[in-house]
């Protein structure tokens, strides 16, 4: 059970960006933005990575993407991510997703939901016009929303509707993994709310998520398990309650220390 | 001037696909009986050295510079936006050594480049103008590798890596399309280019042979008779110059359209609007005249077009009170909070009631004049989403701070003692000052330091500072900590909670998180589609929300406790047909 239930595993992955050189500095050290990082993917599960900016944990996740290069061990999905050739081969790409902060910025503004939607299924599988577009809708539906949006651009979507697009994006082609790179930062409260709520009910028992983000309330709401990341390295990690309920290291109370607070009432306390 | 230029094109266009039908004789054949005519009745623009009419010639060289430029044009377009497309996308080496190249084939002149490619492979039209889309493609390439670098940084470049997109899918179905405007304006100027090119290789005798007419040969032709028949050579120049320059206006306002700049306006900037009166609304109630109260607006309404984005809304704040304006995106809060700083600007339509300042002379900013909108400006000072990109960043910290003390003391009539006010040491330690109560540390050094040298917290607060140094009466903040990561959020609500005791100013602090409202405010008001729908104290508001848009928005913080609360559905039917709503409704930007 306990090998079988693991989608990825990543051990000493470390990401380093050249600096840029100069007069007094010919050969400058590159600059160290994950640091050793280990982790464990469990099917069933969303995993937390929390962080402030630049701690590094969207790097790891585009490392995970094979957007950057990076040394070190990654097993995602049976594949050995280090040795992959550049670009990816297919068979990757369909198991591992993402979805990005931006929406807008992520899907290619000039064009329509059907092909933004359709194009992993383009890409990845032989169907049909007729099935393509019978996919495509069903996979709105799973994300709430209507064939109404088809012919739509994201231009013409507000915030937490495009946000729902690139999730039908990234799961039509049904990932084992799913990378949520800051997927409800962007988003009022209420809307992240409702797409979290959505997202977990996305999950399946055989897939995993791994989430990405600096809000540790939220991520304590929708996570299993969480990893905590300052300046490259993994801090602490644990599950979601031990993290956020009992923090350990130093770095994470001061994160949970900064979470804004409702006033309560006398029986909530 | 665009429209004029947008004519000449298409009557260039129209005379070469129309000429053969058109032309009142046969452009290559005359009898030199008729030589050298002078313009007349037979002959509109008379006739050339071997009796040929000039007119007709005339027409027909539009045909063939319309020809020269098309072809002209797409061996540049597809020969140099291939190239640089794909040496944009790929990189490294190949980049490295193609652009090398480019560059060494770019600095010989176009025309230069063209004569020598012309000697390879003949002379005549066609090989010509082959030539002269050779030696622009080269620009061609640099601007389409320059585009396509841009683009690749691009996050949706990404996204559609990360689904599998294969290299040429990338560059056809993502990054040609994304990238074709700024090439097609080139093309334009690309096309003029051909144009004169042209003509001057004809002229020469490379490009288009005689007998056939184009009018760099017809230059030529008349050049021979110039003393004889001196009008020969004005209608052919006349119409190389007129094609030229509309294509170079033309393609000029398309480069100033894609940058959304028209003529009228060349900078974008846009001067804030006034507010009027509205629709003569009758004072209902006497105003406050309690001293502790800063702000009163009532009745205030913005409308973008026909779309009402605030609808009637009432806010007073006072003296030592932090007010929170909370709502999604789209729900007004962004637009009240610029009616009341008077910062709104077209295509926005502001009306109120009353939008009074208190705190020491009152001031009216309905149906203000200019002078009394920049007092009131100088009052109220505003803190921004996005610190970086509301400072300048050219111009140091120190400068930025200094420059709106000195606006400030200008603006102050009551300051007689100008000399000593205005003296540059006594404004340095104003900012040092500034700089210390907004908690920054070594704040000599950082007066010193640029924008982009410094931490977004850093930088809000020295938005802070800024809005601090012209004393205010009240402190409009829109989404101050939104950008900011959450310890240095909570630095900055620390600061603002701090600043707002000591200094006894208003705060009306603008935010879709009432988590960071409860951290902060002491009232609450609560938007909803242009709407107040609910306020009063944080405690109340949180603890007994009376609208369910209130309680959708505290069910949808999500607390730092066990259980999967925020996975909950919407507790009532009103929240969720409320959440529903709130999704539909946001803006599309």
């Amino acid at each position: 059970m306990s090998s079988s239930s693991v989608v990825g595993s990543v051990d000493d992955l470390t990401v380093r960006f050249p600096r840029r050189r100069r007069l007094q500095d010919w050969r400058p050290e590159p600059f160290v933005a994950v640091d050793r990082a280990a982790m464990v993917l469990r099917a069933g599960e969303i995993t937390g990575l929390v962080g402030e900016s630049g701690s590094g944990k969207s790097t790891l996740a585009r490392a995970l993407l094979k957007l950057v290069p990076f040394d070190g061990r990654a097993q995602v999905c049976g594949f050995d991510v280090a040795g992959l050739a550049d670009p990816a081969p297919l068979e990757y790409r369909r198991a591992v997703q993402a979805v990005f902060q931006d929406p807008l910025q992520a899907l290619n503004s000039r064009h329509r939901v059907l092909d933004l939607v359709g194009e992993p299924l383009d890409i990845h599988t032989e169907c049909d016009a007729e099935s393509r577009v019978d996919r495509v809708v069903a996979t709105l539906e799973s994300v709430g929303l209507d064939n109404s949006f088809l012919d739509r651009t994201t231009r013409e979507l507000s915030g937490g509707q495009r946000q729902r697009v690139a999730i039908a994006r990234a799961i039509v082609i049904e990932p084992s993994l799913l990378i949520l790179d800051e997927a409800l930062s962007a988003l009022d409260v209420t809307t992240a709310a409702s797409v979290a709520r959505l997202l977990h009910g996305l999950l399946r028992p055989d897939s995993a998520m791994l989430f990405i983000g600096h809000d540790l309330a939220m991520v304590r709401q929708l996570c299993d398990r969480v990893y905590v990341m300052r300046q490259g390295r993994i801090v602490e990690s644990g599950t979601a309650d031990q993290v956020c309920g009992d923090p350990q290291h130093e770095y994470t109370r001061l994160l949970v220390g900064s979470i804004p607070t409702l006033p309560r009432t006398a029986a909530d306390r | 001037m665009v429209k004029l230029s947008w004519g000449v094109l298409v009557l260039v266009g129209a005379l070469a696909l129309l000429g053969p039908w058109i032309t009142p004789y046969d452009p290559t054949a005359g009898s030199v009986a008729d030589a050298l005519a002078s313009p007349g009745p037979e002959h509109w623009l008379g006739t050339d050295y071997l009796g040929r009419d000039t007119l007709s010639r005339l027409i027909d060289g539009a045909r063939v510079s319309t020809i020269a430029g098309f072809e002209a044009t797409a061996v540049a377009v597809v020969l140099g936006g291939g190239l640089g497309m794909v040496i944009g996308l790929v990189g490294g080496w190949t980049d490295r050594i193609v652009m090398r190249i480019v560059e060494g084939i770019s600095s010989i002149p176009a025309v230069v480049l063209a004569i020598a490619i012309i000697a390879a492979l003949g002379s005549g039209l066609t090989r010509s103008m082959l030539a002269v889309g050779i030696a622009f493609a080269m620009g061609m390439a640099r601007l389409a590798r320059g585009l396509t670098m841009a683009e690749r940084e691009r996050l949706y470049v990404d996204g559609a890596r990360v689904v599998g997109a294969s290299r040429l899918r990338l560059l056809r179905v993502h990054i040609a399309p994304n990238i074709a405007a700024p090439m097609g304006v080139e093309a334009t100027l690309v096309f003029a280019h051909a144009v004169t090119i042209e003509a001057a290789l004809s002229f020469l005798g490379l490009g288009t042979q005689p007998p056939a007419a184009s009018w760099g040969v017809m230059l030529s032709s008349a050049q021979r008779t110039i003393r004889e028949a001196p009008f020969q050579s004005i209608p052919p120049g006349l119409a190389l110059v007129l094609t030229v320059l509309a294509l170079n206006i033309v393609g000029d306002a398309l480069v100033r359209r894609r940058r959304g700049v028209g003529l009228d306006n060349p900078t974008g900037y846009l001067e804030p609007i006034g507010i009027g009166s509205g629709e003569g609304k009758a004072e209902s109630n006497p105003l406050c005249t309690d001293p502790a109260v800063l702000l009163q607006a009532r009745a205030v309404a913005v409308r973008y077009g026909s779309m009402v984005a605030v609808d009637g809304v009432d806010v007073t704040v006072k003296a030592g009170e932090v007010v929170a304006l909370v709502g999604e995106s789209g729900s007004g809060k962004t637009s009240l909070a610029m009616s009341l700083a008077g910062l709104l600007t077209p295509p926005a339509a502001c009306s109120a009631e009353v939008i009074r300042l208190g705190g020491g002379a009152p001031l009216d900013l309905v149906d203000a004049d200019p002078g009394v909108r920049a007092q009131w400006r100088g009052r109220v000072g505003v803190v921004f989403q996005e610190p970086s990109a509301a400072l300048n960043p050219l111009q140091t910290v120190g400068r930025q701070l200094r420059e709106v003390i000195e606006a400030q003391r200008r603006l102050s009539a009551r300051h007689r003692d100008r000399a000593n006010t205005m003296n540059p040491r006594v404004i340095s330690e104003e900012i040092v000052d500034l700089l210390t109560a907004v908690g920054l540390r070594d704040p000599e050094d950082v007066a010193r330091l640029r924008p982009g040298q410094i931490s977004g917290g850093m930088a809000q607060r020295v938005m802070i500072a800024l809005a601090l140094a012209k004393s205010p009466t009240l402190l409009i903040a829109d989404e101050p900590t939104t950008a900011l990561d959450v310890t240095v959020q909570a630095e900055i609500i620390e600061l603002l909670k701090r600043l707002c005791r000591e200094r006894e100013f208003g705060v009306l602090f603008v935010t879709h998180d009432l988590g960071v409202a409860g951290e902060l405010a002491d009232r609450v008001v609560v938007m909803f589609r242009g709407e107040v729908v609910e306020s009063g104290p944080i405690d109340q508001v949180v603890l007994h929300p009376s609208h369910p848009y209130t309680a959708a928005l505290v069910a949808a913080v999500p607390r730092n406790e066990p259980g999967r609360a925020i996975l909950a559905p919407p507790a009532t039917a009103a929240e969720a047909r409320v959440l529903d709503m709130v999704e539909d409704q946001e803006p599309v930007s």
